[in-house]
């Protein structure tokens, strides 16, 4: 039964790409080829102080190269940032469910939505839409600074910006600039902060339409164990019951998702 | 027995074939189990079982602390007819002893549990009557001596495996607690639990868990574990399982050292999937180097 490991794995680059926002490419074929959109792997920091992992999404895993692009937001990932080029550090298998891709075929419209730091897993995101032949429309939203702007645009994607200070593309938010274009698709993607998912699943359930958004929740063990990371979700019979984001999730309906008090 | 190593411990009358087990709470069979074979271990202690599903506590549940970490789940858990249904027949595949775990915010609902275990084939029960993050119940009968042996002598009234009682170390004296249980006719005692603690964000101003305190565990809190099995030992006759912060071979050693009979490996997991079964190699690993051949002989070369 054991399928999933921890490796030791050298970082090849780890450079800021924004303020904050740090990109880190790791050579490993095995974590690169488990990785599906949408998933996250375990970092694990060398000082032993800080015990537990930090989950940092998938933002590219292309060929033996695993991308991630993380935000510096608290003692974890400030180390993380501070790591140079040769440093190893164990990181796991890729884990969570990560985006659902099955009915996504040749010809569909696919609209993925990205906020802040959850922009970066809309690389893997597009790539993979890309290669079920889907037509995709990004639309990324920052607070002030884009980043992966043009990575996105290499995929093919069609790119739409909207920063809440107005200093690049649409002055506003993604929901607002959806609504703005008009834009519109067969099968909607996002992730960003809780205001931005709760705000674009409204907006979508208006358009008879639902949405897969990748939630967050401060985590234990990472990888199903403890039960630390819950997230509240309706079941099939209207019940609430709480689900765990590393293992469940972290991609869950927006319709699913209880919204109210969280 | 490899290279003249015999591991086996026998608790409460029941031979494990080595003195590893995993903490309650951070073990969970399928996800565990997928990092590495829980049937090399001597024994696996599941999550807290309630008669009913239990929803734990709103989040966040978990911070990290200064070599260690924080948690309030809460005991979320889906009760213990799916525990019987699903997990029971999952482990009882591999080939190691199943410890379950029962919670409760009542004597009633401890026995409740209790009472439908007894009709399974787990290996033993240990009761959580330490867990600090139940509002009702959970703190008080552990921190108070005349509670935790009500406890005890209601469930070993009605209990057909062994039951092991598992101690909060938020006391005043940890002794006293344990020879009220030992009073009680419990069969072993498990110590400790988690301390209670607390975090401050003070660039938000706020709390960081959701619950305000939560269990601290971790490599910080080993030396308040090691004191207690140390005293507890010193107090009852009862086999001891010892936890809290073990990290390593020699980190067992010591508990071994204190006085306990086995250990368990519980946050140590949550940083490296597959500590449990490390710690067992590296026990291995030390008592090879240090030319011990048995649990026994680690107690014995402690002198006062």
């Amino acid at each position: 039964m054991k399928e999933k490991k921890i490796s030791v794995v050298k970082i090849e680059k780890n450079e800021p790409i924004a303020e904050n926002v740090y990109r880190m490419e790791i050579s490993s074929s095995e974590i690169a080829l488990s990785a599906k959109s949408g998933q996250f792997v375990n970092v694990y920091l060398n000082n032993p102080s800080k015990l537990l992992p930090r989950p940092i999404s998938v933002c590219r895993a292309s060929g033996d190269t695993l991308t991630l692009v993380y935000g510096v937001v608290g003692d974890g990932t400030k180390e993380l940032a501070a790591y140079e080029a040769g440093t190893e550090i164990r990181i796991s298998v890729a884990l969570g469910n990560g985006y659902d891709l099955a009915k996504v075929t040749v010809g569909h419209k696919a609209l993925i939505a990205g906020g802040g730091i959850g922009v970066p897993p809309m690389l893997q995101l597009a790539a993979a839409l890309k290669k079920n032949g889907a037509q995709v429309t990004a639309v990324l939203g920052f607070k002030d600074e884009p980043f992966l702007v043009e990575e996105l645009e290499a995929t093919g994607a069609m790119v739409h910006i909207a920063t809440d200070s107005g200093n690049a593309g649409f002055h506003g938010n993604v929901v607002q600039l959806i609504q703005e274009e008009q834009l519109c698709a067969d099968h909607y993607f996002a992730c960003g902060p809780k205001v931005m998912l709760k705000a674009l699943t409204e907006y979508l359930t208006e358009q008879q339409a639902d949405v897969q958004v990748s939630m967050e929740e401060r985590m234990g063990c990472g990888f199903g164990a403890c039960v630390g990371c819950v997230c509240d979700v309706y079941d099939e019979d209207g019940n609430v019951v709480k689900k765990k984001v590393c293992k469940d999730g972290p991609v869950f309906w927006g319709s699913e998702v209880v919204w109210d008090g969280k | 027995m490899e290279n003249n190593l015999d591991l086996r411990v026998t608790i409460a009358g029941v031979e494990w074939k080595n003195p590893v087990t995993t903490a309650s709470g951070t073990f969970n069979a399928r996800e565990s189990g997928s990092f590495y074979d829980f049937g090399k271990l001597g024994a696996v202690t599941t999550k807290g079982v309630s008669d009913v599903a239990w929803d734990g506590n709103p989040t966040p549940r978990i911070a990290e602390t200064y070599g260690g970490m924080l948690n309030a789940v809460g005991l979320q858990n889906p009760g213990v007819d799916e525990y019987i249904r699903e997990e029971i027949p999952f482990i009882r595949k591999y080939d190691t002893r199943l410890i379950a775990n029962v919670a409760g915010h009542t004597v009633e609902e401890y026995c409740a549990v209790v009472e439908r275990l007894n009709e399974t084939d787990v290996d033993m029960m240990e009761i959580n009557i330490s867990c600090p993050n139940v509002k009702e119940g959970g703190i008080g009968f552990g921190t108070d001596p005349r509670m935790a042996g009500a406890v005890t002598r209601a469930v070993k009234a009605i209990a057909k495996k062994p039951v092991i009682i598992k101690l909060t170390p938020n006391v005043t004296d940890i002794t006293e607690i344990a020879r009220a249980v030992e009073a009680e006719g419990a069969d072993a005692i498990c110590l400790i639990n988690t301390l209670l603690g607390m975090r401050i964000d003070v660039r938000k101003g706020r709390l960081i868990l959701a619950n305000k305190t939560g269990g601290f565990s971790g490599p910080a809190i080993k030396p308040v574990a090691v004191r207690m099995v140390y005293q507890v030992r010193r107090a009852v006759k009862l086999p001891i399982i010892g936890l809290g912060g073990i990290m390593t071979g020699e980190d067992a050693a010591e508990f071994f050292m204190a006085g306990a009979d086995a250990v368990a490996v519980g946050t140590a997991a949550l940083t490296n999937p597959t500590a449990p079964v490390d710690v067992l190699e590296g026990l291995k690993r030390y008592m090879q180097e240090m030319g011990f051949s048995t649990i026994q002989e680690i107690r014995e070369a402690f002198t006062e």
